[in-house]
C-alpha cells in the first residue's frame, strides 16, 4: 500500500492526466458519500445510501448482499456505466470517467457476453484493439496467447463462442478483462449462471490468478464461501435502502492453503459474514 | 453407409465416382422432390391439352424458350438489372438511416411514422403518377422496386443495431471505445442475422417490384414483365409462362446467392446450428 501525501494527492486531483502510469495506480479506490435513486411511475427506490468505501490497491474486495442491495448499482457506478446523484468516486486519484479514458477499468459482466463472430484469441485480443489512444504502451498489455495459456484455454484460441461450455466462456471473459492489465478489475457475479461444480473450479482459479497478478479487485457474488474464499475484505450490504452494513476483513493469508475451505478459520469468517448478512435483513425488513 | 461399401470393393474410377453420386444423390433426398415435380408438370399438361385457352402445354413453353433464348435472357437481365439497382440503393439509404434513427431519438421520432405509412400504403399505386411523372423508362421501375423493400430493410436495420448485446455494451463502455469502435466493432456484426432476414424477405420482394412497376409501365425498355405485357396483348400464353418459367429461375438464382453469402457470414450464429 503505497501513502502519498496530501500536497501529492491535491496536485493528483488538480491535474486533467496523471503525470505517469505508476502515479495513477497508487492510492485507493475511493468512494465517498454516493447516493443513487432510481425513479419509475409509482415513486423513487433508493439504491444505494451514503455509500463509503475505500478499497487499498492489490486489494481483493467483495460486496456481498441480498438482491436489491445495491451491489451491482455500485459497481456499475465504479465502472463509469452509471453516474451516481449524489458523492464522488475517484480510482487511484482519478475520476471515473479519466479512468476509464486511460483503460485503468477492466469489467467482467455477469454474461459472458462475448462476440459470437469472433474466435476466442479475437475476443481477449479485443480490448487492446479498442481505444488506442489511451496512450499505453505495447508492454502495458498481456499477451493474450499467455493470459490464455494462464487459464488452460491454449486448445480453444480458435474455437468460436458458441462451441465452449459456460464455464469455459467465463474464463474467456476473464482473459479478456485481465490482457490489458487494468488498474482495477470488477467482477460482477461472474460465476452466478454456472453450476455449483464448476463455480469451485473457477473459483481456485481465480484465487490463483489473482496471486499472480495481484489486481484490485472489487467482486460482487451471494455466495458467501466464494466471498471469503477469495476475498482480503467482504463488505456486507443490506437493501431498502441499499447500504454498507459491516466491513468483514479476512485473515486467511495469502496464498490460500490447499484445503481452507474445511478450516475452522474459514467457517468462522463464514460465520461472521452470516451473522452479518442476518442483521441486514433483520434492519432492511423494519 | 452404403457409399462407403462400394468404395471399398470398387477400386477402379468409374466406381469411385458412382459411390460418390450414391452417397450425394441419395433416393430418399431426391425421390419424393422428382415425383411432385413430375406430378405437377403431368397435370400441368392434361389441363393445358383439354383447356388451350386456359394454359399453354409443355412442349409449347419449352418450344419458346428453345426457339428465343436471346429475348428471355435479355429481358432477364433488364428485370435483374431494375431489381439490384433498387434494391442495392434502397439498403444503402434505409442502413443509413437507421444509424441516424439508433443514435438520434429525435431523428427516429421524425422518421418512424413516415415509414410506417410508407409501410401500409400499397406502393404499386404509385406507379402510375411516376409514369406521368418520369415517362415509361427505368426510373419508375427503380423507384418502385426501392420504395416496396425500404421499410422492411429500415426496420431490421434499426433492430439489428439495437440487439447489441448490453453486456458487451458495457464492457465498450468501460474501455472507452469510441462511437465509430462501438459501431463498427458491436452493432454492425450484432445486425447482420437481421439484415439477412430481412435479405430473404425482401430480394423476392424487389423482384415482384420490378416485374410489376414493368406490367404498369411497359414502354421499351426490356424485362421479363414487360414482356409478359405485350405477350399479354397478343393473348399469346406460350410466351406469357416461359417468362413466368424465367422468373422463378431468377428468383432462386437470387435466394441462392442470399443464401450463400448468409452461410459464409454468419457461420457463427446460433441458427446455423451447432458445430463440432
Amino acid at each position: 500500500m503505497t501513502v502519498i501525501s496530501a500536497a501529492q494527492y491535491r496536485r493528483r486531483m488538480s491535474r486533467s492526466v496523471p503525470e505517469s502510469e505508476h502515479d495513477a495506480r497508487s492510492g485507493g479506490l475511493v468512494v465517498r458519500g454516493v447516493t443513487k435513486r432510481f425513479t419509475s411511475g409509482r415513486g423513487s427506490t433508493v439504491a444505494l445510501s451514503d455509500i463509503n468505501l475505500t478499497v487499498d490497491r492489490g486489494q481483493f474486495v467483495t460486496l456481498i448482499g441480498p438482491s436489491g442491495c445495491g451491489k451491482s448499482t455500485l459497481l456499475r457506478i465504479l465502472a463509469g456505466l452509471t453516474d451516481a446523484d449524489e458523492g464522488d468516486v475517484s480510482i487511484f486519484g482519478e475520476s471515473i470517467t479519466r479512468a476509464r479514458e486511460a483503460k485503468h477499468i477492466g469489467l467482467v459482466p455477469q454474461s459472458p457476453a462475448l462476440l459470437p463472430w469472433r474466435t476466442v484469441l479475437e475476443n481477449v485480443e479485443l480490448p487492446l484493439q479498442l481505444n488506442r489512444r489511451a496512450g499505453r504502451t505495447p508492454s502495458d498489455n498481456a499477451d493474450p496467447r499467455e493470459i490464455l495459456a494462464a487459464f488452460g484455454l491454449s486448445h480453444v484460441l480458435d474455437k468460436r463462442p458458441d462451441q465452449l461450455s459456460g464455464g469455459m466462456q467465463q474464463r474467456v471473459a476473464i482473459a479478456r478483462a485481465f490482457a490489458f492489465r487494468p488498474a482495477v478489475l470488477l467482477m460482477d457475479e461472474p460465476f452466478s449462471a454456472l453450476d455449483e461444480l464448476t463455480r469451485e473450479v473457477l473459483r481456485h482459479e481465480l484465487v490463483d490468478l489473482w496471486q499472480q497478478f495481484r489486481t484490485t479487485v472489487v467482486f460482487v457474488t451471494h455466495s458467501v464461501a466464494e466471498a471469503v474464499l477469495l476475498s482480503d475484505v467482504v463488505v456486507v450490504m443490506s437493501a431498502s435502502p441499499g447500504r454498507i452494513g459491516t466491513t468483514i476483513p479476512v485473515g486467511l493469508g495469502r496464498p490460500r492453503a490447499e484445503l481452507v475451505e474445511l478450516s475452522d478459520e474459514f467457517r468462522a469468517v463464514e460465520t461472521d459474514v452470516r451473522i452479518a448478512l442476518r442483521e441486514g435483513w433483520r434492519h432492511g425488513a423494519s | 453407409m452404403p457409399g462407403l461399401e462400394l468404395a471399398d470393393h470398387a477400386p477402379d474410377r468409374e466406381g469411385r465416382v458412382r459411390a460418390v453420386l450414391g452417397r450425394l444423390v441419395r433416393p430418399a433426398l431426391v425421390l419424393p422432390a422428382l415425383v411432385g415435380i413430375g406430378a405437377f408438370v403431368g397435370a400441368w399438361q392434361i389441363v393445358a391439352l383439354h383447356n388451350r385457352y386456359l394454359l399453354p402445354t409443355v412442349p409449347e413453353i419449352a418450344r419458346s424458350l428453345w426457339e428465343q433464348p436471346h429475348l428471355y435472357l435479355r429481358d432477364m437481365l433488364g428485370t435483374l438489372r431494375e431489381t439490384a439497382v433498387g434494391f442495392v440503393a434502397s439498403f444503402v439509404v434505409a442502413f443509413s438511416l437507421a444509424v441516424c434513427m439508433a443514435y438520434s431519438k429525435i431523428v427516429e421520432r421524425a422518421v418512424m411514422p413516415l415509414a410506417v405509412v410508407l409501410n401500409v400504403t400499397p406502393i404499386l399505386a404509385i406507379v402510375p403518377g411516376l409514369t406521368v411523372a418520369f415517362g415509361l423508362g427505368l426510373t419508375p421501375k427503380y423507384i418502385i422496386t426501392g420504395l416496396i423493400v425500404f421499410f422492411p430493410l429500415l426496420i431490421n436495420s434499426l433492430i439489428g443495431l439495437r440487439s447489441a448485446d448490453p453486456s458487451a455494451l458495457d464492457f465498450f463502455h468501460t474501455v472507452h471505445a469510441s462511437r465509430w469502435e462501438i459501431l463498427w466493432r458491436l452493432r454492425l456484426p450484432s445486425s447482420l442475422p437481421f439484415l439477412f432476414a430481412a435479405f430473404r424477405v425482401c430480394v423476392p420482394l424487389s423482384l415482384i417490384g420490378a416485374v410489376v412497376a414493368e406490367f404498369l409501365a411497359a414502354g421499351n425498355a426490356s424485362g421479363l414483365g414487360s414482356l409478359i405485357a405485350v405477350a399479354q396483348s397478343q393473348s399469346d400464353l406460350a410466351v406469357i409462362y416461359a417468362a413466368t418459367v424465367v422468373l422463378a429461375a431468377l428468383g432462386l438464382l437470387l435466394t441462392l446467392i442470399v443464401t450463400l453469402v448468409e452461410r459464409s457470414l454468419l457461420s457463427w450464429h446460433p441458427s446455423r446450428g451447432r458445430r463440432g
